[in-house]
């Protein structure tokens, strides 16, 4: 059965922590996850049909 | 000598021609029909929607790339295709109009040893009364000049509330069919970026409109994520973000009419409602392009080739059957027209199998449920699948095996936005493998658990800005463009 509450689930869902929040926009560490995501994606475009 | 006509110069009818006319000698034509003048970045619409970009930003003019690369382009509009020719002349051929300024209205016919139908989708903003920007009550950002009007009518919901009057935005889905989730919810969270930049957030509803069942199914039935030792679900994940940045949610709706500043809706669970709005930019469902086909007699078989949703069948399995028997095999791998083999349909223009969430009607029947996504990554890699399929076929024979390209055995990468800026910048970077579900291989949730993937921060908004800049160099067909993966 779906729940079209969208209101209650929204609300009950987990915030983020200010740590959080902080590493999303810390530069070094996106730098980081910058370089880790585009090799992830990179790794998925060669495991397709190329 | 061999000539190819491409319909269509979206990202899979650009990508295709490219690569043919790269891979073919100049003895070979590489022909592009497009009512377009220009070739349009359609993932960076969203920024041109709310005022971070130019229209000139994510467009180009096609005719001088095509001069550069020996590809010959029409300006205009397939209307018909002759497969088999007529009883005069059995060459195979299409009928185009001119929308090229200079030749406007002009007729001709254009003949092919190949063709490859990437016309795209047709914005069917007619399948709901009062919808889209011409005529209707809302605004859409499917097109730059779409997206131009958006901003100006965001920047005037901006102004209403710098003067303190409270404003409701919607942003959504404009049918119970459409697909694009994945833009919609960018648009949204873009433009509740845009209201806190303004100073103006706290007299803004923000409201994302959808025909999910539930957040974060994208059209795709949604993902399971493996983060930090634990299943996780896009649901669970997208619903922290619209917690986070406070972004209200309707659920599983279909706009039944829209009239000025109210949208009439029907839920999955039958009920009826109202809701009121000041600024709306809900996206159509899509259409086929309604190409009509004709045999050699110039009887209309377009039955055989088209679906009645005017989107072409190629090699995938058409039997209704229930969601539980579905199968990844059921998708197309080739793209070919099991009626006409030399034809093929890549991007939005082929008829997808069946939807990739899971089909819901409501208590009255209505479908509320989005159509598969095929636009992006998967354009690209279909229309490079189909131009290797020709290369081979014109250099080794018609019993050159076919390349292929399921979505079934395809990963893709998808970058959604919920902001700009260099340093204040976020973006939602989700990768999945496969794009249609395999519950054969992956029994646990259809897709690999180490290869379906989310995380939200600045670094994805640095790839969505980096994709833009170099899908836009590779579309141009700068020095060594092919490097660049579709």
């Amino acid at each position: 059965m779906i729940n079209l509450n969208a209101e209650e689930a929204i609300a009950s869902a987990p915030l983020p922590t200010k740590a959080t929040l902080r590493r999303r926009q810390n530069l070094l560490f996106q730098a980081w996850r910058f370089v880790s995501l585009n090799l992830r994606m990179y790794l998925m475009v060669l495991k397709g049909n190329h | 000598m061999a000539r190819i006509v491409i319909l269509g110069a979206g990202i899979s009818g650009h990508t295709a021609a490219l690569h043919l006319r790269r891979k073919l000698s100049k003895h070979h034509d590489v022909v592009v029909v497009s009512p377009n003048s220009k070739w349009n970045w359609i993932p960076s619409n969203i920024w041109v929607g709310v005022g971070k970009m130019s229209k000139e930003q994510v467009t180009f003019p096609l005719a001088p790339i095509y001069r550069r690369r020996h590809i010959e382009f029409h300006q205009a509009l397939a209307t018909e295709i002759h497969p088999e020719g007529t009883t005069e002349n059995p060459r195979a051929f299409v009928s185009v109009r001119y929308t090229d300024p200079t030749r406007a209205g002009e007729d001709a016919t254009l003949e092919y040893d190949y063709l490859i139908n990437a016309t795209g989708p047709k914005l069917n903003f007619q399948a709901t009364p009062g919808l889209g920007p011409d005529g209707g009550h809302t605004v859409s950002v499917c097109s730059a000049e779409h997206a131009v009007d958006a901003r100006a009518r965001l920047h005037e919901s901006i102004e209403a509330m710098r003067q303190g009057r409270r404003q409701t935005l919607v942003i959504g889905m404009g049918h119970g069919t459409c697909t694009c989730e994945g833009a919609a919810f960018e648009y949204a969270f873009n433009v509740e970026h845009e209201l806190r930049q303004a100073g103006v957030r706290e007299l803004a509803d923000v409201v994302y409109f959808t025909n999910e069942a539930e957040l974060g199914d994208f059209g795709v039935g949604g993902m399971t994520f493996g983060q930090q030792g634990f299943e996780t679900t896009s649901k669970l994940w997208t619903e922290s973000i619209f917690r986070e940045r406070g972004v209200r949610a309707v659920l599983g709706a279909h706009a039944e009419r829209i009239e000025e500043g109210v949208i009439h809706y029907e839920q999955l669970d039958g009920t009826h409602h109202e809701l009121a709005f000041d600024f709306a930019m809900l996206l159509p469902p899509f259409r086929g392009a309604g190409l009509s086909v004709f045999d050699r007699d110039g009887v209309d078989v377009s039955d055989k080739v088209f679906l009645p949703s005017d989107f072409m069948r190629v090699d995938g399995s058409y039997d209704a059957k229930p969601f539980e028997e579905w199968r990844a095999s059921d998708w197309p791998e080739t793209y070919e027209s099991p009626a006409y083999p030399n034809v093929f349909a890549v991007g939005i223009a082929f008829a997808p199998p069946h939807q990739i969430s899971r089909p819901r009607t409501s208590p009255a029947g209505t479908v509320i449920t989005p159509a598969p996504p095929r636009t992006g990554m998967p354009s690209g890699v279909m229309g490079k699948t189909v131009a290797l399929t020709i290369i081979d076929r014109i250099k080794m024979g018609e019993t050159a095996s076919a390349h292929h390209a399921s979505m079934a055995s395809m990963g893709a990468a998808c970058v959604a936005s919920a902001g700009t800026g260099l340093r204040k910048g976020s973006a939602a970077a989700m990768t999945m493998y496969p794009v249609v579900p395999d519950y054969q291989t992956y029994p646990q949730s259809g897709r690999s658990l180490k290869d379906t993937t989310g995380e939200i921060g600045l670094a994805g908004h640095w790839i969505k800005f980096m994709l833009h800049v170099m899908f836009i160099y590779k579309a141009k067909a700068r020095p060594l463009w092919f490097l660049i993966p579709e």
